[in-house]
């Protein structure tokens, strides 16, 4: 899979990603605003993993942000079950020095867009931690709407925290 | 397990809970405010008995009268950074409804999570169609953090829930 947007493009993982994708992720503060699963110091052997683990999704719901060169970042969906299996979760990060530029939100639309179309997914939702307003701007910008505070929900970096729910309904 | 709330209480399931959970679960009327994945028939419930009783820390209990299980609640310990959070469900069968007892269940349940189990956070999903239970919740001091939309697919339908939580003082 792939689409491009301006000089971006969310693709499949490859094998050879894992030392860009190490390279990216090994920063604290990518890490602080992530689940715990994402490692901290982040090595290329955990990139190693991931990469296998998402390339044996099927359907594919994991994939590279990236430029024409290499891996800057990922993004993914996490579809849900029982009564919420027309929901996914979707989670992304992206390599700090390419923060600012748009490109999570580029790579936010085309997901939510591919989520809707190709796997018939009626609801996506983000969870952010309250410190990270930025990721709040990129959900907004890609049409998401903010639905509620969940108090005290996570506990990152030694705090308990609130975060924020956003959601994209398909129309 | 077992907490007392007046005439009912909270217990570990017994195996010979299968038949009467199968009963009142079956109902349509409550299975509509349910999962999917529920124990509506007896080999279900057999199945869902067991596992309860196998999981620590135990988090799945019966709601019951002296003779019988009359309903269930349970806790869904959730993971990674939501670790000191837990879903919480319930059902009680039909001929027990406004009597305040799932209030009381919930009320019980809620500081047990909080001080046997040391969570933080109890939150749970209401289907827009169950305005019952969002007074069960409210009665218990959960509030309203959100409307889902289109979260969930219930009887043929997509559907909005309502999400309620509580936080340990």
């Amino acid at each position: 899979m792939r689409i491009e947007f301006g000089e971006w493009q969310l693709r499949s993982f490859q094998p050879d990603d894992s030392p860009a994708l190490a390279k990216y992720a090994n920063n604290r503060e990518v890490w602080r605003n992530l689940w715990d699963k994402h490692p901290y110091p982040y090595r290329v052997a955990d990139a190693e993993e991931w990469i296998k683990y998402a390339m044996h999704q099927e359907p594919e719901t994991i994939f590279a942000i990236a430029s024409a060169t290499e891996a800057i970042g990922c993004i993914g969906m996490l579809p849900q079950s029982d009564v919420a299996r027309l929901s996914a979760e979707v989670g992304y990060w992206l390599g700090e020095p390419f923060w600012g530029q748009g490109i999570a939100t580029g790579a936010l639309k085309a997901l939510t867009r591919y989520a809707f179309t190709e796997i018939g997914m009626v609801r996506l939702y983000a969870t952010v931690m309250e410190w990270n307003p930025a990721s709040a701007r990129v959900l907004k910008k890609a049409g998401y709407e903010y639905e509620g505070r969940l108090r005290k929900s996570a506990v990152k970096d030694g705090e308990i925290i609130d975060q924020w729910l956003y959601a994209m309904v398909r129309e | 397990m077992r907490i007392d709330i007046g005439q009912w209480h909270i217990r570990s399931y017994r195996p010979a809970d299968a038949d009467s959970v199968a009963r009142y679960a079956g109902n349509p009327n409550v299975w509509r405010n349910l999962r999917d994945a529920h124990p509506y028939t007896v080999p279900a419930a057999t199945a869902w008995i067991r596992h309860s009783l196998r999981q620590r820390p135990e988090t799945n209990f019966a709601i019951a009268s002296e003779g019988e299980a009359i309903g269930g609640i349970g806790l869904g310990l959730q993971g990674d950074v939501h670790r000191d959070s837990a879903e919480i469900g319930y059902w009680l069968g039909e001929p027990y409804w406004g009597q305040g007892i799932a209030t009381a269940a919930l009320s019980a349940i809620t500081e047990y999570a909080f001080t046997e189990l040391d969570l933080n956070r109890l939150f749970a999903y209401v289907f827009e169609w169950n305005p019952a239970s969002t007074r069960v919740l409210e009665k218990s001091g959960y509030l309203c953090e959100g409307r889902l939309r289109k979260s969930a697919v219930k009887n043929g339908r997509t559907v909005d829930q309502l999400l309620y939580a509580i936080i340990r003082e």
